[in-house]
């Protein structure tokens, strides 16, 4: 008995079941081609739940249009789509879903019913289909929107379902895609039920806000605002302070024109401009959004249509890594002393702890106090005119600060608070400054400056030392040789591992050669490895961490005044290089709130 | 115990009594003055563990006793009182209440029984030295500021005393300059051979104003001055010091004689220019101008000094720390004789520069290490 015909066409059931495959690789695919679905349909309120990490059900309910039943006996047929009919379409690509895939690849691996009517019609349509089997419809009753029912995933295909990880893991993709569809549709309200449990339920809200609920930062003292216009590369977006940053890269999100991607070079940009901010290790905290010209990029190389190609990645990285640099140097919130240069340049200063919908701003030129609100039904500034009465008490309280120490040119008075903390005042109330972090932000800036071709100063000294270093730290050494010379280290690595100093930077005392030289190479290799361009950066905030203050050193009157000083002068001055915060301000606002 | 004392031997007793009491103490009873009366000689002692100070005066004695007096504010109290007069002190031994009778009033203050002040060892085997009041004197005024501030090297926390039979020498460094002093043998009481001392820098601070020669005792722990009816006791650093000969350069190629005063004022000048984490002053050098410069590139301040100078080579240039120049000089000369000229010898930027009065003396020889800027 013989059949020599092996090479048969497959059913068009089964070739659909292959094809799925690459759409539906696991329920959260399912959620992401259905939710995307919904967010085409102009929902407002997409609720989704799902349960055994969708294994067992998802379903998916929206405010959207809805399907006439026209719509709905096509809508599980390959490549049936609303979105696009041309191919000219298929560039102007906007709408998340357009391939006509998603519904069909889901019937083809699972059961499914769709709910749906469209506003204005009488009833609503039912549609149940099997895997394989032939799709009903029915009439019944049922809102405006769709509702989708995805149950027993895989049932049919079991090598499939084999592969599916754990519930946790499913779940997880589930979560964090369901977080990037919120993040990236902040006017839609999106409502997550795992089983009865509700895992999030996010208002329509501005973005910044979006991302505060969904990732839980603070959003007024994590995050800075992102926004940028290069090469025709339209960039906004949240990016989080080095203090909102995490172990692992969660917290990363990008559009594109809407639509989530994943980049690792654009990831990459982002990170690249935290440069020195964020210890090893530590990830930042985004959600940027690029809009582009769909002509200029490619969105259909992945059918997860999650990886993109821009007809110029360079240009993309760069505008990206641009926008992120420049929001977060202008983060570094400078406590604004009167008579210097940010004065002239931050001439409307917001008074803190207004409402942040009718904030309250005044111009420190003028006096003028101004509302938010009267901002902008006024147009400008100079049409409101400010009359008394309209001086809210809060308003006052920030010009009086402002104007009591007006001849102030720098922190004048200083003080002392307990041994750790340093206390000045600035227009916006009172400054607390971190001793030690302050002095280490100022020793890195001025280490880097060393690094970066300003050698430091070698203070000889009379009696070099010589030590032995461990194997691995004299090859770390020597590894870092040139930027421990710049500093103003002057040093000799011997072949047998020992190590001659014949001069230190300036601020080294002497003695401590080899414990500074140590612990910089110690503090290098708790760092793991890094790309030889970071290297500067590692010795500079190894050294600056080793030579900043001790707890409880104490200093002088003088060497208090310039610490400030030169805090407020470095570029970065909020954070030290590992990114603890340097200092905070207690605004006037706040302390008369104390007092009432 | 009761006796009468005039105001001002009290007070100035006092004053050379009041260093060794610690400022804040953990032990309470270290912040007496240890008083006792043996007929007509009141003797005060008072010590932090460290340093020990001792001090006989005379007085009108009534009763012997012996008392712990709160030093600091008996000494307040005596201070305000002026010198005019007497004060006659007594002492109930049943409460230790001390009664201070002055001029014009009378005061009280608790004292505490002298049984809880620590015992004070016996002067151990020791070796003897006699030093003349000035060469003692110069020795600590020449050094001590030298003398490191860091605990990290111990040995260095001291100044240094290096006897031979025909001259001691002290030295002190921080490991950025060295000031050595040499002073010789009186001519009928020779040293000691081979005594080496490290004298903390706190003990040798007290040398400098003295008001007699010296008789030194040092045991393997301590070290014993007694100038007249005061003896200053201190714990010695136990430790080995740097090998200070080797660093001393004897191939310094190059001379710079130059007036001192000029160049120390040049150099407080134009140091108010210099940056204030840095410190940084330049040198430069020709045949017979020398410039003194410093500059602050944070502030954009500058500033340049000339003056004229006697220079053995055509040109050259070396940094410094302005602090450590400025007390080498400063301290390389004993009068304030306005034409004094300091030499300083030199060989490449990086190497030690010798500092010495301009008439040859080998005395007085001061190093600074320099900056390359």
């Amino acid at each position: 008995m013989t059949n020599h015909n092996h090479i048969k066409i497959l059913s068009e059931h089964l070739a659909n079941q292959i094809a799925a495959g690459e759409v539906v690789q696991r329920p959260e695919s399912v959620v992401k081609e259905l939710v995307e679905n919904s967010i085409d349909a102009g929902a407002k309120t997409i609720t989704v739940v799902v349960k055994e990490a969708g294994k067992q059900l998802i379903h998916i309910i929206d405010d959207g249009k809805g399907m006439s039943v026209d719509d709905l006996e096509l809508s599980i047929v390959r490549h049936a789509t609303s979105k696009i009919s041309s191919i000219a379409d298929l560039h102007n690509i906007m709408t998340l879903g357009f391939r006509g895939e998603a519904l069909a690849s889901v019937a083809a691996v699972a059961d499914v019913e769709i709910r749906t009517r469209t506003t204005g019609a009488e009833t609503g349509w039912s549609l149940t289909s099997q895997p394989g089997g032939k799709p009903e419809l029915k009439p019944i009753v049922t809102d405006v929107g769709s509702q989708m029912f995805v149950r027993n995933l895989f049932y049919t295909t079991p090598a499939r379902k084999k592969f599916l990880k754990s519930d946790l893991t499913e779940f997880r993709h589930i979560s964090e895609t369901m977080q990037r569809l919120a993040l990236g549709n902040p006017n839609v309200r999106f409502v997550f039920y795992d089983g009865s449990n509700i895992v999030f339920d996010v208002p329509v809200a501005p973005l910044k806000q979006r991302i505060a609920d969904v990732l839980s930062i603070d959003p007024s003292r994590q995050t800075v605002t992102v926004s940028g216009n290069e090469s025709g590369i339209q960039i906004s977006g949240v990016v989080g302070l080095p203090s909102a940053s995490r172990q692992s890269r969660s917290g990363q999100f990008l559009f594109l024109n809407g639509r989530s991607i994943v980049s690792r070079s654009l990831a990459h940009a982002i990170a690249s401009s935290y440069d020195h901010l964020l210890d090893n290790g530590q990830h930042p905290v985004f959600v940027v959004s690029l809009t582009i010209d769909p002509h200029r990029v490619d969105v259909n190389v992945h059918p997860q249509k999650n990886e993109v190609k821009f007809d110029d990645e360079r240009a993309a990285y760069l505008a990206v890594q641009h926008a992120v640099s420049e929001a977060l140097r202008n983060a570094s919130v400078i406590p604004s002393f009167l008579g210097e240069l940010p004065l002239a340049s931050r001439p409307l200063q917001s008074l803190e702890g207004t409402i942040p919908s009718e904030a309250t701003f005044v111009n420190r030129f003028t006096g003028e106090i101004l509302t938010s609100k009267g901002y902008i039904q006024q147009g400008t500034w100079s049409d409101r005119k400010v009359q008394g009465a309209e001086w809210s008490r809060t308003a006052q309280v920030g010009i009086d600060a402002l104007y009591s120490q007006s001849d102030a040119v720098e922190p004048s008075q200083v003080m002392r608070v307990g041994v750790e903390y340093v206390a000045t005042t600035s227009a916006e109330g009172i400054v607390l400054i971190h001793k030690r972090r302050a002095h280490e932000r100022i020793l890195y800036e001025r280490a880097m400056k060393m690094v970066g071709g300003e050698s430091g100063s070698e203070q000889a000294i009379l009696f070099s030392s010589k030590f032995s270093l461990t194997p691995s730290r004299a090859i770390l050494l020597k590894e870092f040789l040139h930027e421990f010379v710049a500093l103003g280290f002057k040093i000799e690595v011997n072949l047998d591992g020992t190590v001659s100093v014949h001069a230190v930077p300036t601020d080294v005392k002497p003695g401590t050669e080899e414990a500074i030289i140590d612990e910089i190479l110690q503090e290098i290799e708790r760092g793991g490895s890094t790309p030889s361009a970071r290297s500067k950066e590692k010795v500079a905030a190894a050294y600056a961490s080793r030579q900043s203050f001790r707890k409880g050193e104490t200093i002088t009157e003088n060497e208090l005044k310039s610490l400030t000083r030169e805090l407020f002068n470095c570029s970065v001055s909020h954070i030290t290089p590992k990114g603890e915060p340097t200092f905070f301000i207690i605004p006037y606002i706040e302390l008369r709130g104390r007092f009432e | 115990m009761k006796f009468t004392v005039a105001l001002p031997d009290l007070h100035k007793a006092l004053q050379k009594v009041i260093p060794a009491i610690p400022t804040k103490s953990t032990i309470p009873v270290l912040e007496h003055v240890h008083t006792a009366l043996v007929g007509n000689e009141l003797k005060f002692t008072a010590t932090d563990v460290e340093i020990t100070i001792s001090l006989t005066i005379d007085v009108v004695g009534e009763v012997d006793g012996a008392v712990l007096i709160p030093a600091r504010h008996f000494n307040d109290l005596i201070k305000e009182l002026g010198n005019a007069g007497n004060v006659t002190v007594s002492v109930d031994p049943d409460n230790w209440l001390i009664a201070i009778l002055t001029p014009s009033g009378n005061f009280e203050m608790k004292g505490l029984n002298v049984h809880e002040f620590p015992n004070i060892p016996a002067f151990p085997e020791s070796v003897k030295a006699w030093i003349p009041k000035d060469d003692m004197a110069k020795m600590a005024n020449k050094t001590v500021f030298a003398v490191s501030t860091e605990e990290y090297r111990p040995s260095m926390t001291g100044v240094f005393f290096q006897f031979t039979p025909t001259a001691v020498t002290s030295v002190a460094t921080d490991g950025f300059r060295l000031s050595r002093v040499t002073v010789a043998a009186p001519k009928d009481k020779p040293f000691p051979d081979a005594l080496e001392v490290i004298v903390p820098a706190r003990a040798v601070e007290l040398l400098r104003k003295i008001e007699g020669d010296v008789d030194l005792d040092v045991s393997r722990t301590h070290a014993r001055f007694v100038i007249g009816a005061l003896t200053l006791t201190t714990r010695v650093i136990d430790e080995k010091y740097p090998p200070y000969q080797n660093v001393i350069p004897t191939d310094n190629d190059k001379t710079l004689v130059v007036n001192q005063r000029d160049v120390l004022n040049a150099i407080r000048r134009v140091s108010l220019f210099a940056n204030t984490n840095t410190r940084h002053v330049r040198f430069k050098m020709t045949e017979n101008k020398l410039s003194v410069h410093s500059e602050d590139e944070d502030s954009g301040g500058k500033g340049t000094e000339t003056i004229a100078c006697e220079f053995s080579a055509e040109n050259f240039e070396v940094g410094f720390n302005y602090r450590f120049l400025e007390e080498a000089i400063k301290n390389v000369t004993t009068d304030d004789d306005p034409d004094l000229n300091v030499r300083m010898t030199f060989s490449t930027p990086i190497r030690a520069v010798l500092i010495t009065p301009g008439v040859t003396a080998d005395s007085l020889l001061m190093l600074v290490m320099p900056v390359k800027i």
